[in-house]
């Protein structure tokens, strides 16, 4: 009935390890000036050996389970770097080829939107990316940049394609799980952001942390971080509960990300402060996930 | 789960299936209110016989020496054996941590058998009429005489008042020392001539609350807890307790039957069902969140860091819970969400209200300015 909740060893030195690459790569650069131009290289990903983790040790991997992949995943989305980083540790967990091919692989997801047939593949436009045909089969790939770039979420690199990746329904559900994570980091960020900027921006002659006003709102958002994060490890451990879990940390994380734009002021509302590119990510990872459990139910 | 953990579950399954009164079970909301009282006290008496008062108070205390987590499958058992509720719950879950934390070895020694046998009864003498969220400017005052100190005072929103042994009271000590400084923790006697009460009637109609007027009642020095002048600090301890995961998980039972009746009968063809859905999604993440918070159960600061917004949580769900419910056609419950509307209002209030709650996150969590 009651179990501990805790990652095991690999997800919590996988998390601090993808936290430290991507802290160095990026240098304390504001995340404007390196969304568009990758700091980090994919060899440094791959050569830590930290895209295939998830896969068994007797496959070359590290035997993380899906609990461990959310610590990875709320590591990863909350560094926001425009690489599949999560999207190929999921593959290589579930495909022989994707660990044949090498590599960054992704996937592409039919829209779960009314009259649109079209599919999305994060990571599409990224050059030298794999999309799959299919996972855990006789998986092929297709070289990127392929289709049309969606610009939207910068750090997601999208693309829209004209057909879908097939998944098994066990996969699909861990890839929800993953995308959760990632918003659920992002949005763990955010709240240290804004906490941060509450603390250094004053205004009548005080930091506007000190207002209520700004500190229940800064509250609301640690609780629902807090919430958000616990919604995406109970979908971790509970399968017939992770569609309304995933959809909970998802709309709970973007919730955490407008009221982060909304303590920054007219700050939140720059191009520079870049408080968007982590909410679009989110937005286009809610996408993902309602496409996933869309077409396990079709 | 351990091994421990699933023999704990079966014995506490097994224990409870026996235990709980049938004309508890049964006819519940029949029952006068000196029933009521009586089923409630034995409650206590029974958990004790049983083996199941004090789950994680350590044994050297007359505890079971377990952790929170066995804490947390016995509430949710006892939720499901449809249990009582014992009347000492205030001794239970804020005396003993407070005087494990703060008091002498002999004031343990001397009350904390007795509550976990359910022989005494405990209320909160905290809030007054001029001191609910600002508790520090309390103006009930303890003034020093030989052995021990006269109280004057009026507390107000006093739970079980009229049913209790003791009460854990906030004082004034001194006149002269600044704030936060200036305030003593005592074990006060409420069986003496010094202290009357005057029942609350509520806006739902009932009476759960009291007025407590002390009129020159007598404590004792070795009723104390810790220093004088250290009133605040033993308070605080008092309030986390208040307002921690124990607390949650025994909240959590309560909104689950409500959430029960809710789903499984009014909301059906009210057009509402996601509503209903996304609370009850909401109140599983109260228990979600208790557990993911007890794996820090020996680091009091990430602990805090994860349980400090329950109370804002769960109560915002039970009022969400009555209010969608109020607003179904359901004539099978509608006296009891008129009933739980009403009741419920007063749960973003008491133990703190969810205002001050958020001051506290901003503090003490965030580290925000004052």
């Amino acid at each position: 009935m009651i179990k501990s909740l805790t990652e095991t060893e690999i997800g919590r030195i996988a998390a601090d390890a993808v936290t430290e690459l991507a802290q160095r790569a990026v240098n304390g650069a504001p995340i404007y000036t390196y969304i568009d131009s990758c700091p980090l290289t994919w060899n440094a990903l791959e050569e830590g050996g930290w895209d295939s983790i998830g896969a068994s040790e007797s496959d070359g991997g590290g035997d993380a389970n899906l609990r461990d992949l959310v610590e990875v995943g709320k590591a990863w989305g909350s560094a926001c770097i425009p690489l599949p980083l999560m999207e190929t540790i999921w593959a290589k967990r579930w495909s022989v080829a994707a660990r044949a091919v090498g590599g960054p692989v992704s996937v592409s997801v039919r829209r779960a939107r009314q009259g649109d047939q079209a599919s999305l593949a994060p990571f599409g436009a990224l050059s030298g990316i794999g999309i799959a045909r299919s996972i855990g089969g006789d998986d092929s790939f297709e070289r990127g940049p392929v289709g049309l770039a969606e610009p939207f979420a910068p750090s997601m690199c999208a693309s829209i394609l004209h057909y879908s990746t097939e998944i098994p329904a066990e996969a699909s559900y861990e890839l929800a799980v993953i995308w959760a994570a990632e918003a659920v980091g992002a949005a763990q960020t955010l709240v240290n952001l804004s906490v941060q900027y509450a603390k250094d921006r004053e205004q009548f002659g005080r930091p506007i942390g000190s207002f209520q006003a700004i500190k229940h709102r800064l509250a609301d958002m640690h609780s629902d971080a807090e919430y958000a994060e616990t919604a995406a490890i109970w979908a971790s451990v509970e399968r017939d509960q992770a569609e309304r879990a995933t959809r909970y940390a998802l709309d709970t994380s973007i919730r955490v990300a407008e009221s982060a734009i909304q303590v920054h002021g007219g700050m939140g509302f720059t191009w520079e402060m870049g408080l968007h590119f982590y909410l679009r990510a989110m937005l286009t990872q809610r996408e993902l996930v309602t496409g996933l459990w869309a077409s396990t139910r079709a | 789960m351990s091994i421990a953990q699933a023999s704990f579950e079966q014995d506490a399954q097994t224990w409870l299936a026996d235990a709980v009164p049938e004309r508890w079970r049964k006819e519940r909301g029949a029952l006068s209110e000196e029933e009521t009282v009586e089923i409630r006290m034995e409650w206590d008496r029974q958990l004790h016989r049983g083996g199941f008062a004090g789950l994680s108070i350590p044994s050297d205390f007359g505890g079971r020496g377990l952790g929170l987590r066995e804490e947390v499958i016995f509430h949710e058992l006892a939720a499901q054996a449809h249990a009582p509720e014992g009347l000492g719950r205030i001794g239970k879950i804020l005396t003993v941590p407070t005087l494990i934390a703060h008091g002498t070895e002999e004031q343990r020694t001397r009350f904390i058998p007795a509550i976990m046998e359910g022989s005494q009864i405990w209320c909160q003498g905290f809030s007054e009429p001029g001191a609910g969220s600002d508790l520090a400017s309390v103006s009930t005052f303890a003034r020093k005489v030989d052995g021990g100190y006269l109280v004057k005072g009026q507390k107000i929103w006093t739970s079980f008042a009229q049913y209790a042994d003791r009460a854990i009271l906030v004082a004034k000590t001194s006149t002269t020392e600044p704030r936060y400084k200036n305030l003593s923790y005592f074990l006060l006697d409420m069986k003496q001539p010094g202290i009357t009460f005057r029942t609350i009637k509520q806006l739902a109609g009932s009476s759960h609350f009291a007025e407590v007027f002390i009129d020159d009642a007598f404590v004792a020095d070795e009723d104390r807890v810790d220093a004088e002048g250290a009133g605040w600090k033993v308070a605080m301890t008092t309030l986390t307790a208040e307002r921690g995961g124990i607390e949650a998980i025994t909240r959590y039972v309560e909104i689950r039957g409500d959430v029960d009746i809710l789903t499984g009968c009014c909301i059906k063809g009210s057009g509402r069902e996601a509503d209903a859905a996304e609370l009850d999604t909401r109140l599983e993440l109260v228990r979600w969140q208790v557990m993911k918070a007890l794996d820090f159960e020996d680091n009091p600061e990430e602990l805090f860091k994860r349980t400090c917004m329950l109370k804002v949580m769960w109560s915002d769900i039970w009022q969400d819970v009555s209010s969608l419910a109020l607003a179904t056609t359901c004539s099978a419950h509608e006296a009891h969400w008129r009933n739980q509307y009403l009741e419920t209002r007063a749960a973003t209030i008491y133990s703190g209200s969810n205002e001050i709650q958020r001051n506290i996150i901003g503090d003490r969590v965030l580290g925000l300015p004052r």
